[in-house]
């Protein structure tokens, strides 16, 4: 994919819009993309949470600007205690995602921006605090983009090779972990739940040696195997060879969310390409 | 003249906008105090590591604003929510940005003069701009780059490190790197790609060098788990004493197992305090 800027996309950096809106723990700042005023208008505005709102190498920032050039709009901010907003800086956890943020910046845009649809999209933590939005708003969703992200509750072993000597206790550790069973995040369970009672689609992306893989494993034996057939339709799955919780395969998973994002609009579905092919393969980084 | 104590905490508005530089639209966030005739502090981080975030610089424009000076931060071309495409990226580029940054930021407050707070490779391209714009009273000099060469070498050596510490052999050398970036324009660093075009272009820029000509007041903070000032900071320190500088050198560690870039607020304060003194 070729992102250099183009006179569309540059025209869309022109119109963009520094926002500020009300989080449940202070304030959060993003920029808002008005759709191209010459393109056939998108129905939905999308979203990115983000930590920070651009990202590594601003993919988030490049992709909003592509697809408002093709009539979406689009919101990318920080989340709380991350780039400009207001709050404690934390690392990422697992089991606390931030989709109050993702429902407040959704809240806001049918508010000030008279939005009423919405498009998500997320790349690891950013893609559970998507989900998480579920809770509240899963009316208001028709899609999620959700790469890589971890589900269960606690890492499961991973490979030993990891070039770390481990120690017994460690080691010891994680025999005591593989005895039991792994458990899903209640959080992403509730959300998931929620996802699969709306009418939203979604895309779950990974890869076959990330080891997030085997975590999602779990989801797909625990949690997708009980979909009904409508709902299984809607819940796309796609594996992809090699790695794409890397650096460098963000590249490759930003690149699928546009495309992904693109089924959505209207003139898209209507031209008949309702599904896109598939990306090439994510290269091992 | 301005008081050398003021309120605690006085009001400031934020503002952000886009502004132009070269053709193209720019972000810029706006931290506007009412202290009469103080300087305006202008952030300048400009290359793609350490940029990414800015969370840093936003938390202590913050604080520095409520210490009654208005604070400006920006993000450069290709950088953060500004246009530009990274391959066209050059050093004269990011000081142009600096530059007009400046203008753009003195104009908006209504502060004649500026001090500057060079952030990592931020300090080079702070001490290039400051020569072509009039009234730079003071300048800060966050955990500053001292060569564009060093860094990229040190940039490219980190990626063996990241390498290594995944139990792997580096894949490349720094030399062989640099040979690819050579032949093919681009290498990625963690992160972040190093274009051929913006190597060439920078690779001489040296700090002390584009230092010659400045006599003002400056601070070196470092930020670093050192209990001492490094030995390039201090070979900095000394360098621009001899030149007759009044320097000041503040060590800023942040919390135990923390990076210190999370938490500014410190070096904040202590920048704002080297403020209340220049006045």
């Amino acid at each position: 994919m070729n992102w250099r800027e183009t006179p569309a996309t540059l025209s869309r950096a022109r119109a963009e819009q520094p926002l500020v809106f009300k989080g449940p723990k202070g304030a959060l700042h993003g920029i808002f993309t008005p759709p191209a005023p010459d393109a056939s208008l998108a129905s939905a505005c999308v979203v990115f949470p983000g930590r920070p709102r651009s990202g590594l190498r601003r993919l988030p920032v490049l992709a909003a600007r592509i697809l408002a050039a093709e009539g979406f709009a689009a919101l990318r901010f920080d989340l709380r205690g991350r780039g400009e907003s207001a709050g404690e800086v934390e690392m990422p956890s697992r089991q606390e995602p931030r989709g109050e943020d993702v429902v407040a910046a959704i809240r806001y845009l049918r508010e000030a921006h008279g939005q009423k649809q919405f498009l998500l999209a997320g790349y690891c933590f950013d893609a559970v605090t998507a989900l998480d939005a579920f809770r509240d708003e899963a009316d208001a969703i028709s899609g999620i983009f959700f790469a890589t992200a971890a589900v269960l509750e606690e890492k499961p072993d991973g490979p030993p090779a990891d070039g770390l000597a481990r120690s017994a206790a460690s080691r010891l550790r994680s025999m005591v972990r593989r005895a039991r069973a792994p458990k899903i995040l209640d959080s992403f369970e509730i959300s998931f739940r929620a996802l699969a009672r709306s009418h939203a689609r979604a895309l779950f992306l990974y890869a076959e040696q990330d080891r997030l893989r085997a975590e999602f494993r779990v989801a797909e034996e625990v949690l997708f195997s009980k979909l009904d057939s409508e709902a299984r339709e809607r819940l796309e799955i796609e594996i992809w060879p090699g790695r794409i919780h890397t650096i460098e395969g963000q590249f490759a998973a930003i690149e699928r969310a546009i495309s992904w994002l693109r089924e959505f609009h209207p003139a898209r579905s209507q031209s008949g390409a309702w599904r896109e092919p598939r990306q090439p393969i994510a290269q091992e980084s | 003249m301005l008081s050398r104590h003021p309120p605690e905490k006085q009001k400031w508005t934020e503002e952000r906008r886009y502004f132009e530089s070269d053709g193209r639209p720019l972000y810029g966030a706006m931290y506007r105090a009412e202290r009469p005739g103080a300087p305006i502090v202008l952030f300048c981080n400009s290359f793609s590591e350490n940029h990414c975030e800015g969370r840093a610089e936003a938390i202590a424009a913050r604080i520095i604003a409520a210490s009654g000076y208005s604070a400006f931060l920006y993000h450069p071309r290709a950088h953060g929510d500004s246009a530009g495409d990274p391959e066209d990226v050059t050093f004269e580029g990011l000081v142009e940005d600096a530059v007009n940054a400046a203008s753009y930021a003195r104009r908006r407050c209504g502060a004649s003069q500026i001090v500057w707070v060079g952030v990592r490779f931020g300090a080079l391209v702070a001490a290039h701009a400051i020569p072509r714009i009039t009234d730079t009273t003071g300048l800060a000099l966050w955990e500053p780059v001292l060569s564009a060469r060093d860094y990229f070498r040190k940039s490219m050596r980190h990626v063996m490190y990241y390498e290594m510490s995944k139990g792997e052999r580096p894949s490349l050398t720094v030399d062989q790197m640099s040979e690819r970036l050579k032949r093919e324009g681009k290498i990625s660093v963690l992160g972040f790609d190093l274009h051929r075009n913006f190597v060439e272009s920078a690779q001489d820029a040296d700090l002390l060098d584009a230092l010659q000509p400045w006599r003002g007041p400056t601070l070196i903070a470092q930020f670093q788990k050192h209990s001492r000032l490094s030995r390039e900071h201090n070979q900095l320190r000394e360098a621009l004493v001899r030149r007759g500088l009044g320097v000041r050198a503040v060590l800023h560690r942040g919390p135990a197992g923390a990076d210190s870039w999370w938490t500014p607020e410190g070096i904040a304060k202590q920048t704002g305090d080297w403020l209340d003194e220049l006045a």
